[in-house]
């Protein structure tokens, strides 16, 4: 079973970080995991993309090639790339808080999640990633629960007690949001 | 002034294996297997670290440069050390004075950088050297482009500097398979005493990725050198290695002992992977990423009912022509598949020996500087 994600958004709201999870999680569970960035040079606050494959099984095709099972979209600006690059019968949740208009596109289902709203409501924008991380996880069940909270916990739990609260939050929020706007 | 300079690199790392003990082992801590998450430059690095490299000469150059940082920081765990030279041409020195002591070092750079050291791994060639290589391929020629490339097979399967030379080139196409290999090469290194050579595209490189680490083990300490290695004079006459005013019967001489040596590794060490060829209509032929992309083709493919099959090189030189000789008679044409605009595709030609036609399918440079499974897959479907 091999599942394509896509993360995407602007400099700074953890996208990267995003995958990472994913992938520090898919570990946890014994699963195979590939993560590729955006190729070329990648200007100072522009768009950011981490490109996920995990799998059960060898990785051949380590490549998202416009058919992502998954795919986050926090900013505005790669909304139409995110639309464009999900497999048919893929999944595009959007942060509904900045991207405001949005199109349909035949076959690929879309969740909006506000989700800088919601960081915000629990302290920091910041967390939007983990918001999503929520929604990602309960949408496409690629990884256990538990698992990406362990995953929070060891790189926040000591250090940073507040901080892997308001993440754990948020994370349960994301996962809440999904049930309900995916109804 | 730069001749100077080497002979004082070349000096320099001989006189560090006088004064450091170098089967000086890893603290416990780090003598275990594990699974990592990394860069594949990083695994690189990690794996021959792992595997008894204790030296590691570099210049910074992108992709390669993630290889100099990660040992910097792992090396002086393990009782070595990364010494940054002035440039290139330094780092080939340190390398070959590095070697001459019987000690395994490395290097890694990118093309620029592997064009400038091609002198001294002739000289080193020549003077049967082991060491550990990464070319870590962008765009060439020239200065290119930073993305990874497929664009320096030439250079590193026809010994890349003068002479009539070879090393061993290895390609593995994913971490896992750069840990799994690393043993191999190290002993293939001092086996045939002989440089080895990795060659990876940087998008490999850059990947981050899951791979299995066996518990660290010093391959390099197994191997006896004292015939060959400069250990002093003490008990035998002066050795030399990288120089000699060799006679004409001595050139000759050399020549066919390097030669025979040669001959033996096409013979025993070609590698390679091969899936479902046995009843294949079309082969795709590629090595690195493309390769491991085949193995996904072929099973959705196959899935299709179309008959395709995968060789993929993992040795460049030896390049692995057993894979060709029995081909089946089902297979009507071959497909090869690189980051580049046709340089193993010679290799494949030269193997199937006009039996066959060879179709090709490359790219390089660009935001997507490597044809996707999607291209690959359409490509293969005008040859069913």
């Amino acid at each position: 079973m091999r599942t394509n994600c896509t993360f995407s958004g602007s400099g700074g709201q953890g996208s990267a970080l995003l995958a990472k999870l994913i992938c520090q999680g898919a570990m946890k569970q014994g699963l195979q995991v590939v993560m590729t960035q955006t190729y070329g040079i990648e200007q100072r606050g522009g768009d950011s993309t981490g490109y996920v494959v995990v799998s059960d099984s060898r990785i051949g095709n380590p490549l998202v090639e416009n058919d992502a099972d998954v795919s986050v979209a926090l900013s505005p600006t790669i909304y139409e790339g995110c639309l464009d690059g999900s497999a048919v019968g893929g999944l595009v949740l959007a942060n509904s808080s900045l991207i405001t208009e949005t199109r349909e596109r035949e076959g690929v289902k879309q969740v909006l999640i506000p989700a800088s709203d919601i960081a915000v409501e629990l302290g920091s924008v910041k967390c939007a990633n983990i918001v999503m991380l929520g929604a990602v996880l309960e949408a496409t069940k690629v990884l256990e629960f538990a698992t990406v909270e362990e995953v929070l916990r060891d790189l926040m739990g000591a250090k940073k007690p507040a901080l892997l609260e308001m993440n754990l939050k948020a994370l349960e929020k994301g996962r809440a949001l999904y049930l309900s706007a995916a109804e | 002034m730069v001749v100077r300079r080497n002979v004082i690199r070349y000096s320099l790392a001989v006189d560090e294996k006088k004064r450091s003990n170098l089967k000086t082992i890893a603290s416990e801590s780090y003598m275990k297997s594990e699974t990592l998450f990394l860069k594949n430059a990083q695994t690189f690095a990690e794996a021959m670290v792992r595997c008894g490299v204790r030296y590691h000469f570099a210049y910074p150059i992108t992709p390669a440069t993630e290889v100099m940082k990660h040992t910097s920081v792992i090396l002086p765990q393990y009782g070595g050390r990364m010494v940054q030279m002035e440039s290139e041409l330094a780092v080939a020195n340190a390398l070959a004075g590095c070697a001459c002591t019987g000690t395994l070092g490395a290097t890694s750079t990118s093309g620029p950088g592997m064009s400038l050291m091609q002198e001294t791994i002739s000289y080193m060639a020549g003077g049967e050297l082991p060491c550990i290589m990464l070319d870590a391929m962008r765009v060439g020629p020239g200065d290119g482009d930073i993305v990874g490339a497929q664009s320096n097979y030439f250079q590193a399967t026809r010994g890349g500097g003068h002479g009539d030379y070879r090393v061993i080139v290895l390609a593995p196409a994913s971490g896992q398979e750069i840990v799994d290999i690393m043993p191999e090469a190290v002993k293939l290194a001092y086996t045939y005493r002989t440089p080895v050579l990795f060659v990876i595209d940087g998008v490999t490189c850059t990947m981050t990725e899951s791979a299995n680490f066996p518990e660290p083990h010093d391959y390099a300490s197994e191997f006896d050198t004292s015939s060959w290695a400069f250990t002093g004079t003490g008990d035998h006459p002066k050795r030399y290695l990288l120089t000699g005013s060799y006679t004409h019967s001595q050139g000759e001489e050399l020549n066919n002992h390097l030669l025979a040596k040669y001959e033996r590794i096409k013979e025993e060490e070609q590698r390679w992977e091969e899936i479902q060829v046995d009843d294949a209509d079309v082969v795709l032929v590629a090595f690195g990423i493309h390769g491991r992309m085949g193995q996904d083709l072929v099973s959705n493919m196959r899935a299709d009912g179309k008959k395709v099959g995968l060789i993929r090189p993992i040795s460049l030189w030896p390049f692995p022509d057993k894979a060709f000789e029995k081909l089946p008679e089902s297979v009507k044409s071959m497909l090869v598949v690189e980051m580049n605009h046709g340089q193993m595709l010679d290799d494949v030609r030269l193997a199937v020996n006009g039996r066959l036609p060879v179709h090709f399918l490359g790219k390089t440079g660009g935001d997507m500087p490597l044809c996707t499974l999607a291209e690959m897959t359409a490509k293969i479907n005008t040859l069913l």
